[in-house]
């Protein structure tokens, strides 16, 4: 444990709490860049937050069951994937069950990508975060050439902006993990050269 | 990283993985062939459509007011019941996709005045009572050259954001109608085919009218 965990809970609550108080949801919902590029976010970073509250009994059951990250990543995968379908996010809008399952996995892949970068091996994690990238940006491209407004909640307008920071979030949200592998297959060649030596 | 060689690790270690990925992807595949109707259906638009022509939902009769101040019902009239329905939901402010349905009911009046025992009656419902009253409607009959012999212009009664009946009958049919952000309306527009049971059976895009038409003049011949 250190000094730095407990203020990730708390970011998390707050994030949580915020989420659940109606006025900020409906501003977040009420623009689809907002929802998908703010609530979808803060959803997955409120479930990474919340594991430091697990015990560690849990943590270690849920990184045993996360060999080599495949659990996480394929989850943090097919969420995304989901609530980029024009009529998934429409539906979360309309029901309420729709809603709660969208807040679950969201929340439940922030959980399971806490130290997944210590279980799985880079080769899976550039696959995952690769495909991820491409999706997102496959998907940003879409919403921006469609010639008309695929969600009946959000406007064509709101599409397109929702588009290219799908887009832009592809380029640009690869870059850190970029920063991560370089430095781990800098370590990885700094302790094989080592060896050598 | 890893301490040890996970993928050296017994067959055992790696059940609950195997069994938690493929409880994701057949999860996540199930909740995505609903979502989408088998996937069929990628927008809302797509789903209604499918829906409507796998449930031909009834629509409510709702309180409307017609251009000459008249309070009606819709569905009814004062005209032949009619054994089929070209509806449109429209506001009369609208500067596109209501006047598109504007210009295409035009010409289906056109082929229903030709052929006026079809039974098939258009309707323009607006679902903008705070701004289209008697007054509106009759500016909008007069635009379009409306022949209330076989097009009907009404405007719902109440308010669309209540739990009333026009919330109801929007919801029914699928319509969802929000601020565009510059005072006026966004809302999917189609041409809905409705029966004498006032179910929805069909939705066409503006520019099918004549397959609407087409399909409606079905409808009305089995009754």
């Amino acid at each position: 444990m250190n000094a730095r965990i407990p203020w990730l809970a708390i970011a998390a609550a707050l994030i949580g709490v915020a989420l659940l108080v109606s006025p900020i949801r409906r501003w977040l919902e009420a623009d689809m860049a907002r929802h998908m590029l703010i609530e979808f976010p803060l959803l997955v970073a409120a479930g990474y937050g919340f594991v430091t509250i697990f015990p560690d009994s849990v943590r270690s059951a849920v990184a045993r069951l996360d060999r080599l990250g495949l659990v996480s990543l394929a989850l943090a995968s097919v969420s995304l994937a989901l609530w980029m379908i024009p009529v998934a996010l429409d539906a979360t809008l309309e029901r309420p069950s729709y809603a709660a399952v969208k807040y679950a996995s969201l929340l439940a892949t922030g959980v399971l990508l806490r130290g997944v970068t210590a279980r799985s091996p880079l080769p899976i994690q550039a696959f995952f975060v690769g495909s991820i990238a491409w999706m997102m940006a496959t998907v940003g491209l879409l919403y921006q050439d469609a010639p008309q407004a695929l969600c009946v909640y959000y406007l064509a307008d709101m599409q397109q902006r929702a588009g290219f920071g799908l887009v832009t979030l592809a380029i640009v949200g690869g870059g850190p993990w970029c920063l991560f592998a370089a430095g781990a297959l800098k370590g990885f060649g700094l302790r094989v050269a080592k060896a050598r030596s | 990283m890893p301490t040890s060689d996970p993928a050296g690790g017994r067959w055992a270690e790696w059940l609950p993985t195997l069994a938690a990925l493929s409880a994701i992807v057949l999860t996540a595949t199930a909740f995505a062939s609903h979502v989408t109707l088998d996937f069929r259906a990628w927008t809302s638009e797509d789903a209604r459509r499918e829906r409507v022509v796998r449930e031909a939902p009834v629509l409510p009769a709702i309180r409307a007011v017609d251009a000459r101040g008249r309070n009606v019902e819709l569905w009814a009239g004062s005209h032949a019941a009619p054994r089929a329905y070209l509806l449109t939901f429209m506001y009369t402010r609208c500067p596109t996709l209501c006047r598109a349905a504007g210009e295409e009911f035009v010409l289906l009046q056109r082929e229903l005045q030709a052929a006026p025992s079809s039974g098939v009656r258009l309707v323009s419902l607006s679902f903008d009572p705070a701004f289209d009253d008697a007054r509106a409607l009759a500016g909008y009959e007069q635009r379009h050259h409306v022949d209330p012999a076989h097009w009907q212009v009404l405007a719902a009664t109440g308010d669309r954001d209540d739990d009333g009946a026009l919330r109801a009958l929007l919801r029914q049919a699928g319509v969802v109608v929000i601020d565009d952000g510059l005072g006026g309306l966004s809302h999917n527009a189609a041409i809905h085919v409705v029966d004498a049971d006032r179910r929805l059976r069909r939705i066409y895009d503006l520019a099918d009218y004549e397959q609407a038409l087409a399909f409606a003049r079905t409808l009305a011949a089995a009754r």
